[in-house]
Formats: C-alpha cells, sequence, structure tokens
C-alpha cells in the first residue's frame, strides 16, 4: 500500500502535474465561454422586403426562437448574396412583400453556396417557419371557395394545439431528465475528448512503466501478484485524470448523474487498463508506443463518436474503446459490451502478467 | 559552430530511429482512413453528393391519414432527397438498426398516438430515439426536422379543426363534416407537397474558401501535423537536463542546443509529411483518382502537397517540440499537449466547420497557430492575401524557439 502511495506522491512533486490538473477545467471554462455566445449550426442572414404584420411575426418568431442557427438581419438584399458568397453566412434567405398580402403565391428567395443536406434543412426550417401564417391564409381561401362566409381566422387563433409534437427519448429514460437537452451544442463532443485524454493517459502509463522498469523499480518490490501490481500502478496514474474528467463533465453540463457516470467511467477506466497492459507486452518500447499515439487518437476520433457518428464503419467500431463508453452513456446495452470487453482485456493482461512472471 | 554540427548529427542519427516507425504509422493511419474512405463510397449517398437521414418508424399505420402520409414521403415528396423511411414491426429491430447505424432516428407510433390523431387533438407526444449512445450533431439536426415536421403538423391541424368547429356550430352531420375534413386534408397534402414552388435557390458559387471536401482535407492534414510531434516523445524522455548540463559544460550552450534539436525534429515532421504525399500518390496511382477532382480543388496536384503544408509543418514541429520539452513527466507531456492540440483543433474549425461558432471565436481563432495554419492555406487556394496569416505563423514559430530556448537556460542553470 504504502508503496502505491509513494508512486501517486512521485506524480505530485512534478510541478507539471499541476498543469496537467488544471488544463481540463480550463478547457472546460472557455468551452463553456464559447457556448454561451451566440453561435448556430448555420448563420442564415435575413433580408424582410415588407415590414407588414406577417414579416414582423416571422422575424420576431426567429428572433426569439432561433433554435440551432444564428439569424442575421440585413436591410439589403445584394448584401445578403455577396456575404453569402464570400463565406460571412452560411445561406440567405429574401423574404419577399408579398408574405404580408399574397402569402399563398410568395416566392421567397434563398442564396446558397454549395447544395447539401444542411441546406436543404435550412431550407425546410424557413418554409415550416412561413408555414403557420400560410396555413391560415390557406384556410380562409379554401373556406371561402366552399363557400363558408364565417371569419375562421378567430377559430385559428383560439385552438391551442400543443406545438412540441415530438420528443426526443434515450434508451436509457432516466437520463431524458438530464441537463443535457439545454446544453450548446458545442460542449457535445466534451465527453468523447475527455475519453480520449483518458485513452492516451493509459498509453503514457504504459511508458511510465516501461521506464521504470528499465530502471529497476520492480527488482525490489516482490509481490505474488503481479498482475495486481500493474493494474493498481495503472489505476495510480489515472486516478487523479478520472477525477478531472468528472468535474470537467459536470462543468461542462453533460454529466448524467453520478452512480451511472461512475461505473461507466470505471468499467472505461478498467478497460483501457487492461488493453493498455496488453500492448505494453506487445510494444515494450517507449518508442514504439509513442508512435502508436497518433493512430490512437485518430482512431478513436473517426470510429467513437467524439466528433461525428461514423457509422458507416459498422463492426469495426466495436474494437476502439471509446466507442462503448460514448454510447453506454444512454444504452445500457453498450454498457454491457464495454463491460464484456473490459473482462477480456483484464483476463488477457492478467494472464499474460503472470506468465511473464513465472517465465522470468 | 563545429559542436552544433556534430550535435546535429547526433539528433538526426536519433530521429533516423524513428523513420521506419513514422512510416509503419503513416501506412497504418493510411490503411485506417482509407477504411473509412471506402465505407462512407461504398454508402453510395456520398457519390450522390448528399447524404440522407433514415428514419424509422415502429408500429403499424393503422390510420388512413398517416398511411397517406408516408406514402407521400417516401414518393411524392421532395423531402424524400433528406429524409428516408424504414418500418419496423417490434422496436427491438428499431433500436438493433439505430445501434449499428442503419438509421438515424426511429419513432413510435403508439395506439395513443393513433387515437389522438383520429380526434385531431394532440396531447401526448409522439417519441423518437436519435442516438443511442451520447448526443451528437446528427441528433441536433435531427431535433431541427422533429422540429419543421411538428409545426406543419400542428399548424395543419388548426387549419382543419377551425373548419370542423364552424361545421360543427352549423350543426352539419357526422359524414359531411368527415367528408368535408377529409377533402380539405387532401387539399393540404397537395398545397404542402408543392412547397418549394414557394422558394427559388440560387447559388452563388464561393468567391473564396475552400469546397467542403477541400476544407474536411486541409483540416484532417493539419490536424495530422498536430499530431505527429507525438511521436518523437521518446526523444524527450530520459535524463535532458542531464545531458544539457554536459553539453553546455562542453561549450554547446542551451541556444545552439535548442536549435539542433528542433531542426531534426522540423526534418522529422516534414519526413512524416512528405511520406503522406507519397501515400496519396501511390493510392491516386492505384486507384486511378486525382487529389484536386476528389475534393473539388482544381489545380491541386498532390505533389504541391509538401510545398502547400512547409510552414503550417514548422509552427506545429516548433509548438510540439516547446510544449513536449518544456513539460516533465511523461503522463503530464502527452496530456497537456494533447488538450491544447485538441482545444485549439476543435475552436479553429478542424472537426465542425468554423462557421459553427461564434464570430468572436472565428476572429479570435486567426491569432491561434492553428487557425493561421487553415486561413493560409485556404487563402492561399483561391489566391487570398495571405500575408497575415503566414506572418503569424513565423511569429509563433519564433516564440515557440525563444520560449524553449528560455526554458534550456533556466535548466542549465539550475
Amino acid at each position: 500500500m504504502i508503496k502505491y502511495l509513494l508512486l501517486f506522491k512521485r506524480l505530485l512533486k512534478k510541478k507539471s502535474y499541476i498543469l496537467m490538473l488544471m488544463v481540463v477545467p480550463l478547457m472546460v471554462m472557455f468551452l463553456n465561454i464559447i457556448g454561451s455566445a451566440p453561435s448556430g449550426l448555420m448563420t442564415i442572414g435575413v433580408c424582410f422586403m415588407g415590414d407588414g404584420e406577417v414579416s414582423q411575426a416571422i422575424k420576431a418568431d426567429l428572433e426569439e426562437n432561433p433554435g440551432n442557427f444564428h439569424f442575421v438581419f440585413y436591410d439589403d438584399v445584394s448584401q445578403v448574396g455577396s456575404d453569402v458568397r464570400d463565406m460571412v453566412l452560411d445561406e440567405g434567405w429574401i423574404v419577399p412583400d408579398a408574405v404580408d398580402w399574397d402569402i399563398l403565391n410568395m416566392k421567397a428567395g434563398i442564396f446558397i453556396r454549395e447544395q447539401g443536406i444542411s441546406h436543404m434543412l435550412a431550407k425546410e426550417v424557413f418554409l415550416s417557419r412561413v408555414y403557420p401564417y400560410y396555413s391560415k391564409a390557406f384556410m380562409n381561401r379554401y373556406a371561402a371557395e366552399k363557400g363558408y362566409t364565417e371569419d375562421l381566422s378567430a377559430h385559428f387563433d383560439s385552438i391551442n394545439v400543443n406545438s412540441d409534437l415530438f420528443e426526443m427519448g434515450y434508451f436509457d429514460e432516466k437520463a431524458s431528465d438530464s441537463e443535457l437537452d439545454s446544453t450548446s451544442y458545442l460542449l457535445l463532443p466534451l465527453r468523447g475528448i475527455l475519453s480520449l485524454h483518458l485513452m492516451l493517459c493509459a498509453i503514457a502509463a504504459s511508458m511510465y512503466y516501461i521506464e521504470d522498469e528499465r530502471n529497476g523499480l520492480f527488482i525490489f518490490w516482490h509481490t505474488r501478484f503481479k498482475a495486481l501490481r500493474e493494474f493498481v500502478y495503472y489505476f495510480v496514474i489515472l486516478f487523479i485524470p478520472c477525477i478531472m474528467m468528472l468535474l470537467g463533465l459536470k462543468l461542462g453540463g453533460v454529466f448524467t448523474s453520478l452512480i451511472p457516470e461512475l461505473a461507466k467511467l470505471l468499467v472505461y477506466v478498467i478497460l483501457l487498463i487492461g488493453l493498455a497492459a496488453f500492448f505494453r507486452r506487445i510494444i515494450n518500447d517507449t518508442k514504439k508506443q509513442g508512435l502508436s499515439l497518433p493512430v490512437v487518437i485518430f482512431g478513436s476520433a473517426i470510429f467513437s463518436p467524439v466528433f461525428i457518428e461514423f457509422k458507416e464503419a459498422g463492426n469495426l467500431r466495436m474494437v476502439v474503446p471509446s466507442f462503448h463508453y460514448l454510447y453506454s452513456i444512454h444504452d445500457m446495452h453498450f454498457f454491457y459490451t464495454m463491460c464484456i470487453y473490459a473482462a477480456g482485456a483484464l483476463i488477457i493482461s492478467c494472464i499474460l502478467a503472470e506468465f511473464y512472471h513465472t517465465s522470468s | 559552430m563545429k559542436y552544433f554540427k556534430s550535435y546535429f548529427v547526433i539528433q538526426l542519427k536519433r530521429i533516423k530511429k524513428l523513420l521506419p516507425g513514422i512510416a509503419l504509422m503513416i501506412l497504418a493511419l493510411g490503411v485506417l482512413l482509407g477504411t473509412g474512405a471506402y465505407a462512407v463510397i461504398k454508402d453510395g449517398s456520398y457519390m450522390a453528393d448528399q447524404k440522407r437521414y433514415t428514419l424509422g418508424y415502429v408500429g403499424e399505420a393503422d390510420n388512413s391519414l398517416l398511411r397517406s402520409g408516408i406514402f407521400l414521403l417516401e414518393n411524392e415528396d421532395s423531402s424524400r432527397d433528406m429524409v428516408e423511411l424504414k418500418q419496423y414491426d417490434a422496436e427491438e429491430d428499431a433500436k438493433k438498426a439505430l445501434r449499428k447505424g442503419d438509421i438515424s432516428a426511429y419513432i413510435l407510433i403508439t395506439d395513443e398516438f393513433m387515437g389522438q390523431i383520429d380526434s385531431l387533438s394532440n396531447g401526448s407526444k409522439l417519441q423518437y430515439y436519435a442516438t443511442s449512445g451520447q448526443k451528437g450533431i446528427t441528433s441536433v439536426m435531427m431535433d431541427e426536422i422533429a422540429a419543421v415536421a411538428g409545426n406543419v403538423i400542428v399548424y395543419t391541424e388548426k387549419g382543419i379543426l377551425s373548419l370542423d368547429q364552424v361545421m360543427e356550430d352549423k350543426e352539419f352531420s357526422d359524414q359531411e363534416r368527415i367528408l368535408q375534413m377529409t377533402d380539405f386534408f387532401n387539399e393540404y397534402v397537395k398545397a404542402i407537397m408543392a412547397r418549394d414552388s414557394m422558394v427559388q435557390i440560387q447559388t452563388v458559387g464561393m468567391s473564396d474558401g475552400l469546397s467542403t471536401p477541400a476544407y474536411y482535407f486541409t483540416t484532417l492534414t493539419l490536424f495530422l501535423l498536430m499530431m505527429i510531434p507525438f511521436c518523437g516523445i521518446w526523444i524527450f524522455l530520459g535524463e535532458r537536463d542531464a545531458v544539457a548540463r554536459f553539453m553546455a559544460a562542453k561549450g554547446l550552450g542551451p541556444t545552439p542546443q535548442v536549435l539542433a534539436e528542433m531542426l531534426a525534429f522540423y526534418l522529422l515532421n516534414l519526413f512524416g509529411l512528405i511520406l503522406v504525399t507519397a501515400l496519396l500518390a501511390l493510392s491516386e496511382s492505384i486507384f486511378k483518382y486525382n487529389l484536386g477532382e476528389l475534393i473539388k480543388q482544381e489545380g491541386l496536384s498532390v505533389y504541391m502537397l509538401p510545398l502547400i503544408f512547409l510552414l503550417p509543418c514548422l509552427v506545429f514541429s516548433t509548438m510540439g517540440f516547446f510544449l513536449l520539452d518544456a513539460i516533465q513527466g511523461v503522463v503530464n507531456k502527452v496530456l497537456v499537449t494533447f488538450i491544447i492540440d485538441i482545444f485549439m483543433a476543435y475552436v479553429s474549425g478542424f472537426f465542425y466547420p468554423r462557421v459553427f461558432f461564434p464570430k468572436a471565436v472565428q476572429f479570435g481563432s486567426n491569432f491561434l497557430p492553428s487557425g493561421a495554419a487553415l486561413t493560409m492555406l485556404a487563402n492561399k487556394q483561391m489566391g487570398a492575401r495571405v500575408f497575415e496569416p503566414s506572418f503569424m505563423l513565423w511569429a509563433y514559430s519564433i516564440i515557440f524557439i525563444l520560449m524553449t530556448i528560455l526554458v534550456r537556460k533556466a535548466r542549465v542553470k539550475y
């Protein structure tokens, strides 16, 4: 026990360790500042040609309920087009004055740079924002054509229908109440980044272990269970980064609830230790361990949902530890697969540890 | 000068040990990214230049209104270019498909919801599941699609309910009301299907900047250049302080030490960049494609890449050297350097387009090494001004070299 505490003390001795502890909260603090500023999946410039009741109502709706888009309002149509071309805007909407007096026959203009799914979505968003007024006018025209003389507008305005028709659910029902729903999308990759961070910590721990082994640290450290010594060695190094990760998740607003977070993180750490110890047996060289870092970072960033969900990779993603961890947050299925993976990695590394111990 | 040359040669010999490993690492990355690219191209939707979201639905669409809606969405409506529908009998099948990535989301059509549609009221909500994992950009996009669909459904219902109320007040029979509502609904559907006629789309093109594929090719390459310094982490382990003091005692001060080491380190990173170029050139001849055409950047030749990325390679290698040298302890080196690198890469728009970020961040990222590198490359491609970002990159390189020298001097003195 004392030896493990001394290992821990050795880490704290280095001034750079304090820096290592600070970087995660500092990064989260900066991300929080960035996330709180106005931003959007797309920046859309909007120019209203008219200033009637409907134009003003649509403008107010865009201002108060931008959703995941950022709207900028223009007075000059040509400026919208040139700002789209100059990449100041992603898209430009020109709302004609006909929206105020002949919405059923209006033709709006949309400026885009290149075709793509996001522009198709933005077009649908535009049409859905105009649709409430279009629907009312359409209803009135239909009623008039069918001979109804009553004014249906009052009925239309008085009907209270639940506008939040769709609700996103998680497989893990409790997570539906999490603070995640109000978190800026800019902070969504935080958990992925921190999971990569922990993965690199495990590889760095392997390099540390190799150095200590070469320097003869374990010569006088006899133990019956080498696997246990290895495991605790890694755990000591990963312990504080785990705490910083939990703190980072909490500060970033992507934390779910304590017990599930702890459980999933613990299993993830066990998985990382098992894999790191296993690969250390195969690549027992700090040079080669260092060379593997970019591959690990790239591979994990691509095949686990850190920044994108790369579903086309199919089952190849299952090899990446962070894939299981990130998916386990709202789906117990992947928590179980992570447990199986962790158990397998741990058993193999224990067998290898004892095998090397007895053969030496 | 003599000592500098000898010391530099020693550094080159140290670097030489890493070259085979770097070659293997680049090859492994090439296989990784190639597998990814193959998976994407095999998916087919990227070939058609648009990726569709696949939406599953669970449950029988017993209701004729819902059945009509689904038929129209699958066959007639323009949104079929954006959303593809897939029906599942059991929720477990839809869950499996979501976990595998066969669908982007699925919705549960419950008996309660069907009842609400029949009575044209909605108190309950329709649950959709956009991810089985942590929330990401795809699920944010699905939120927007859900909001659009919800808006259209709700305000269509309001129109139908309004007319129904008037007919009820006028004491029309149930059958007359049903016939009228059905006709009204069909007219609404026709109007919704024809909504594209309400907009005229104009593609203005780009006056400067990169096409989307070129943008991501550039950011991916820049991110790789940021990661390559990790390959040389072995150089920064061991009794470096003692070696530095020894060399200083022998007449080679901190400044020439740092310059020799950094130059060798830069050559190591450059080697990585040249390998990437060679790999891309090889893949061009094997798979018979042209890089410039593939990423929609006319005039780009793969052999130009080392020249294009020369300055970013310099700034990332000096930055990597400074961080890995100044920070003590292998765990600290790796973790601090990684967090700084990935944070800079993220806010500079390497993973999400820069426009996702607030205006202040977009502007501020130009002053980061990563952001300046991206701006310089984008401007260079389009023939715009490169002086300011290039100056920034040179300035950063010099600053990192000077800071490394200062740290070395402190270590030698101590």
